[in-house]
């Protein structure tokens, strides 16, 4: 073994030009690996922590649903078309999610997206979280900058407007909106038609980290979403319908419809009597059950968002939330941040995956030219394992010696790459990547991309470099080996 | 050599315009979109209906809507008074020119709202509820020849003019006898099929023809569709005030 290690640094020594030449390859190869894996990483990392700490927590509880469900409702093809689900029984929820010892917080939200007018003006969209102030602030204590007024007092009723939002609506209208504006909100919704209500701004805002998603949600008292979202005690009856009402429901076949008669014209008795003032004024008849219909269902959540003590507690929180809801035959369910956070941070990942996979072609090429330096390498050699052979060393012997060859230059080389990488990442991380745009916002997690060196770029570096000096070895080892020692000293002749 | 070319270069030429003229001539069409126009407006006559709207929904399963029409051409005003659900009842879409204003009994509120829009939610637009604009809001881009069960058809492919309608682009099936639009597919801006409209029976009122039974697919979503009965039809005179604000107001107190 000594002697091995011994012959295998004087080689290294001996061919001085050589050693340097593939060392820096493969320095330079392990360089790329650990910056481009530990920038992916930190890319993750920051959009994960952001999502986290400033918009979805580690969890989020929703009714039972399918299709896309995110904070910002379904992001899907039947997004305008269905309603997001109340959690049911939320009382016993909050009361579980509270005993649970990991979980260090939690914050109800509501989700409804309007159009906001003011006057005759429709001046454009926004998404609409419907938080309680107090909660909010707890759970995310740093994601709202204030840059006007503040969040509305407790128990009332408010808005705090989003600064993109503002700014692209007083590019339509020429004012500046401020504290104390009040402007109007309507909505869809799928449960109680549209619905309109009226808010006071009584804050300017916008989230410290924010993307383009983000940038269209402004915060509001509970109350004026969950009308918006149509959350009311009533509920529509099922439909009784007549035989002539049914005659369309279900597939229809539009040939046949035309199909089955001759004539379009239906008899229509035309009334043209002329109906007096009570008649006009008691069209709708009696309004109190309409009333006591759209009451605000004040249970009713859509979201609970929870923010555990550690992130370690995940799949048991989820396990745990599954039980619950079975033991008690709750239809809600969990989602993890990356499902709540919408298609922004989605598309984040979906671009890292993308980028992933440039560095693994970038890999792959670097790996390639190693071992083809490294073959050339050792076939260059062949007179000298040539004449070793022939005064008496054996083949496991020179195998042997050429690995241990290739394991220190990979060492030394993979040590070097990896000190080279951490000193670009630790200059990149001083000096910030911006994003000049929105698609490296994406990619970034944010508007500045600070990228860390991150331990499982340096260990994976390291287990490719080693693969590819003993597979890269052994090759050429194996051709040698196969050539006669005569053969092998008269080939360097 | 050079001579021959010369005449086919002619008598090519003279094809292309004559293709060309003949596929710019939609004259016959455009009267037809003019008639269609003309007899589904209530020229000097009010009229209200209910439309009884029946919304399937894949999801939330069959829902039934009440709703009173009061329309007057003249000035392009019309109100549409929702009775049932329990939970939208009183809500108003009151049209006034240009402005269609959409009322919330629950905050007392009016907003501004769209032609364009969808009618609550359901599969019909709001300007599903006023007369036709096939021939001031589209251009004719081809037609062609057809049947659809029992009646021969045009079918006529229309491009939006201006945005007031909701979809870019409209084909419509128009019986050649009686010029009834029996069928519409409208399509979004990268030619999507997105909503397909039937209409299997009519009425006269007058002059008038309107459609009493439509059913509006929405072709987004599978198993979506809003069947639409119109009855208790009536020409009598409506107030003035019944296409105000005001009445909306007080008829919800």
């Amino acid at each position: 073994m000594k002697i091995l290690l011994t012959i295998a640094l004087r080689n290294i020594r001996e061919h001085k030009v050589k050693t340097t030449i593939i060392g820096l390859i493969m320095a330079i190869g392990i360089m790329v690996l650990v910056v481009g894996n530990s920038f992916m990483d930190s890319a993750a990392a920051g959009i994960e922590r952001y999502y986290i700490q400033n918009y979805t927590g580690h969890l989020m509880i929703t009714g039972q649903s399918r299709g896309q469900l995110t904070l910002f409702g379904f992001q899907d093809m039947t997004a305008m078309e269905r309603a997001v689900p109340r959690i049911p029984q939320y009382a016993e929820v909050v009361e579980f999610a509270n005993s649970l010892p990991y979980v260090e917080t939690i914050n109800p939200q509501v989700s409804a997206t309007a159009m906001v007018s003011r006057g005759d003006k429709m001046l454009g969209a926004t998404q609409l979280f419907g938080v309680v102030p107090e909660q909010y602030q707890v759970m995310f204590p740093d994601n709202v900058e204030l840059l006007e007024g503040d969040f509305w007092e407790p128990g009332s009723q408010g808005m705090l407007l989003n600064k993109a939002v503002a700014d692209r609506m007083e590019k339509h209208v020429g004012f500046t909106f401020k504290p104390g504006d009040k402007v109007l909100f309507t909505s869809a919704s799928t449960v109680s038609g549209m619905r309109i209500r009226e808010a006071e701004i009584t804050g300017i805002f916008e989230f410290r980290q924010s993307n383009v998603q983000l940038d269209m949600v402004s915060l509001m008292d509970i109350s004026n979403v969950r009308a918006l979202a149509g959350m009311v005690v009533g509920h529509a009856e099922p439909a009784e319908l007549s035989p002539e009402e049914q005659a369309f429901l279900g597939t229809i076949d539009e040939e046949s419809i035309f199909d089955s008669f001759d004539s379009l014209f239906a008899p229509t008795q035309v009334e043209e009597e002329v109906a007096g003032d009570d008649y006009w004024f008691s069209l709708l008849g009696d309004t109190e059950s309409r009333d006591l219909s759209n009451v605000e269902d004040t249970g009713a959540w859509q979201y609970l968002l929870i923010r555990l003590t550690d992130e370690k507690y995940l799949r048991q929180a989820q396990a745990d939330f599954a039980e619950f809801f079975s033991e008690q035959n709750i239809a809600a369910q969990t989602r993890d941040w990356l499902q709540g956070a919408g298609a922004m941070a989605e598309l984040s990942y979906g671009i890292k995956n993308i980028f992933n996979g440039v560095v693994f072609i970038i890999a792959i090429v670097a790996i390639i030219i190693i071992m083809n330096t490294l073959v050339i390498s050792v076939t260059e050699r062949m007179g000298e394992i040539g004449t070793m052979r022939a005064i008496g060393a054996q083949k496991s012997f020179v195998r042997r010696m050429v690995m241990w060859e290739t394991l220190l230059l990979s060492g030394i080389a993979g040590t070097t790459g990896v000190l080279l990488g951490a000193l670009v990442l630790f200059i990149l991380n001083r000096v910030g990547l911006e994003a000049s745009n929105m698609f490296l916002e994406i990619i970034y997690g944010g508007p500045v991309l600070r990228p860390e060196l991150s331990m499982s770029s340096v260990l994976t570096s390291f287990v490719v470099i080693l693969i590819v000096g003993i597979v890269s070895s052994t090759y050429p080892t194996a051709i040698v080996m196969k050539t006669s020692p005569l053969k092998a000293m008269e080939s360097s002749r | 050599m050079k001579k021959i070319q010369f005449i086919a270069a002619v008598v090519l030429c003279i094809l292309v315009a004559g293709f060309a003229a003949q596929a710019q001539d939609f004259s016959h069409i455009e009267a037809i979109l003019e008639s269609l126009d003309a007899q589904s407006r209530f020229d000097g006559l009010d009229f209200s209906s209910v439309l009884t709207m029946i919304v399937e929904d894949p999801d939330k399963g069959i829902e039934k809507m009440v709703v009173r029409q009061f329309r007057r051409d003249d000035g392009e005003r019309f109100l549409l008074l929702i009775q049932e659900p329990v939970t939208e009842k009183g809500q108003g879409y009151l049209l006034e020119g240009d402005n269609l204003w959409f009322y919330d009994p629950s905050s007392r509120q009016f907003a501004h709202t769209s032609l364009k829009e969808t009618f609550q939610d359901s599969d019909a637009r709001n300007a599903d509820f006023g007369s036709n604009s096939y021939s001031s809001s589209y251009e004719v881009e081809g037609y062609l020849e057809g049947t659809l069960g029992n009646f021969e058809v045009y079918i006529i492919d229309l491009k939006a003019v201006d945005d007031t309608v909701p979809f870019p682009y409209t084909k419509i099936w128009v019986t050649k006898d009686t010029s009834l639009v029996l069928k519409t597919e409208e399509y979004s801006l990268t030619y999507r099929l997105m909503r397909t409209g039937l209409f299997p029976k009519y009425t006269k009122v007058g002059d008038v023809v309107i459609p009493v039974q439509m059913i509006f697919v929405d072709e987004l979503v599978e198993g979506q569709k809003t069947q639409i009965a119109v009855s208790e039809i009536s020409v009598s005179p409506i107030p003035d005030h019944v296409f105000t604000k005001a009445y909306i107001e007080r008829v919800n107190r």
